[in-house]
């Protein structure tokens, strides 16, 4: 049995990635921030934390780079989790459109309110309300048990918290995917990998970015992400995270590439080889 | 690095390189990849004793070329000497070199002539204090042999504060080897020669391994054990390499090596 840790409480979408990666029978431990997850991987009290790194709406989660940089961590795999909102309230037996009217307050995490917008435009009484995450919420308005407070959340966190279902798929675009990756402290090499995370610290001259780039560019290999950072201890300097795919390729071919990398960058650093990621809806 | 630091420092020695040094290019490859990795010794092997006729290295005119491309670069090159007449040459070679310069030489499996040992120690201890010795064990199952070869060196003066020991596994013979390891390591064994002889133990993940896969698997294992640090054969392209090429490690599988070695607890100094 492995611990595995996510950020949030059960039911957060951090949780049920982790349910569906390792399954029921590990133990899941909850962390109340991003960097108490790594911590605890780092200590050896987590085997692995499941990272949200990204979302297709808002973007890249800037901390988590930074953390699996800083605490040395080894990626094993992605996931790309399906993130589906609903509105959700403490059961009642009145019917669900009167319910709608009585929700003032509805809490859930920043970016699940401000991936519902649209609901909100057409429920202009209902106030969004910022709470830690989206689970949490749910968890709240079970223990409020008030009509007047709604939670958006998945639905596994409303069965969950033994809440109603008011309104489902309420997120404004409905390709809302958020990618995760396994983190670990144990490095581990996948033989059968088709993808790799690699960070790069390019040498301070004109043209270096494109020069290291070229290299993948000449093997015919895809890019399929690339992020710059801050550089720590650095003034205005930066290193790149880079995401390539190489199916159907040599793994030596890859290889070659980084054999030629390690020439152009200061630093190359491989955070894992890991087979691509599918898409699961929650 | 001073091997008595081993035992005081949280940070586990890691000395990586190729099996055997091949060409000028292929060490400055290697030199640069061990350098981001923050990997401050390389071995690359001149002088290679081999199970079967082959290509036995490129021998001693290769010595400076070692030295050349590793010192200025702040790596301390390692290799393996078979006789006397090796040791010579590494005690000439870095007299003529930088002062305070560092080289870690190391007597292997096959090398179980004690007086040719103790001619070895001898010769060393009478060098550059930057050189260091490791020794491995013999190739059969032998407490007291293993024993031996430190009391062997000992007795002609090498200091025991410039000493490590190394366990490369022992000729598997009969025994079941269900994961087909090249040679079976005995941890308890090494555990007990390091408690006796005081000397830190390193671990050769490689020779015992014998292909990529049993070496991490090595390894893991491994982290249950208080080894001081790790020898492991690391090639820029192992499948042309002309030497133990099932079981040396490509630079990223050299790199996820490293997590295992190092362990959860290990903490980054920049973190």
């Amino acid at each position: 049995m492995k611990t595995i840790t996510y950020q949030g409480v059960e039911g957060a979408f951090s949780y049920l990635t982790a349910l569906k990666e390792f399954g029921e029978k590990n133990h899941f431990r909850s962390a109340q921030t991003f960097k108490e997850m790594f911590e605890l991987v780092r200590n050896g009290e987590a085997d692995a934390a499941v990272v949200p790194i990204e979302n297709s709406l808002v973007g890249s989660i800037y901390e988590n780079y930074d953390l699996i940089n800083q605490y040395d961590m080894h990626i094993i795999a992605e996931h790309y989790t399906k993130i589906e909102h609903c509105l959700l309230s403490y059961p009642s037996n009145e019917v669900k459109s009167e319910r709608l009217k009585q929700i003032k307050r509805v809490l859930s995490h920043p970016k699940a309110l401000e991936q519902c917008s649209h609901f909100f435009q057409g429920h202009l009484w209902m106030e969004a309300v910022v709470y830690m995450d989206t689970a949490a919420a749910a968890k709240k308005i079970a223990i409020l048990k008030d009509p007047s407070c709604a939670a958006i959340a998945s639905a596994y966190a409303g069965e969950l918290y033994g809440l109603d279902i008011l309104a489902e798929k309420i997120e404004d675009d409905p390709r809302n995917y958020t990618r995760f990756v396994i983190a670990t402290q144990k490095g581990s090499f996948d033989y059968q990998a088709d993808k790799c995370s690699l960070l790069l610290q390019l040498k301070h001259t004109p043209g270096a970015l494109v020069e290291g780039l070229k290299e993948f560019s000449i093997e015919g290999i895809n890019l399929t992400k690339i992020e710059s950072r801050p550089l720590r201890g650095s003034l205005f300097e930066y290193e790149f995270y880079i995401d390539f795919e190489f199916k159907g390729r040599n793994m030596r071919e890859v290889e070659q590439v980084f054999n030629k990398l390690h020439e152009k960058v200061n630093k190359l650093t491989v955070l894992g080889f890991y087979k691509k990621g599918i898409l699961w809806t929650s | 690095m001073c091997p008595q630091q081993l035992n005081t420092t949280s940070r586990k020695l890691i000395i990586a390189g190729p099996c055997a040094l091949e060409s000028r290019q292929q060490l400055k490859q290697c030199v640069q990849i061990l350098r981001q990795m923050g990997v401050s010794m390389i071995r690359a092997s001149l002088w290679k004793p081999r199970t079967q006729p082959g290509w036995e290295g490129l021998g001693s005119m290769s010595l400076p070329l070692l030295l050349e491309e590793t010192l200025p670069h702040g790596m301390i090159p390692a290799t393996e000497i078979i006789s006397a007449e090796h040791a010579l040459m590494v005690v000439h070679a870095l007299e003529r070199v930088e002062h305070n310069a560092q080289m870690l030489v190391w007597l292997g499996s096959r090398n179980q002539n004690h007086m040719e040992q103790k001619k070895i120690a001898k010769i060393l201890a009478t060098g550059p204090e930057g050189i260091i010795l490791m020794f491995k064990n013999q190739m059969w199952e032998d407490e007291k042999h293993w024993l031996g070869i430190c009391e062997h060196i000992l007795s002609e003066g090498f200091p025991s504060e410039r000493l490590m020991v190394c366990h490369r596994g022992f000729s598997p013979g009969k025994v079941p080897n269900p994961k087909g390891y090249r040679n079976l390591p005995d941890f308890e064994m090494a555990m007990r020669i390091k408690e006796k002889t005081g000397l830190p133990m390193l671990l050769d993940p490689s020779h015992i391994g014998g292909s990529k896969e049993n070496v991490m698997d090595v390894c893991t294992i491994a982290t249950a054990y208080q080894f001081d640090g790790h020898l492991v054969e690391m090639h820029c392209d192992p499948e042309n390499a002309k030497t133990d090429k099932l079981q040396q490690l490509s630079p990223s599988e050299f790199q996820a090596l490293l997590k295992i070695i190092q362990g959860p607890s290990y903490k980054r100094d920049a973190a």
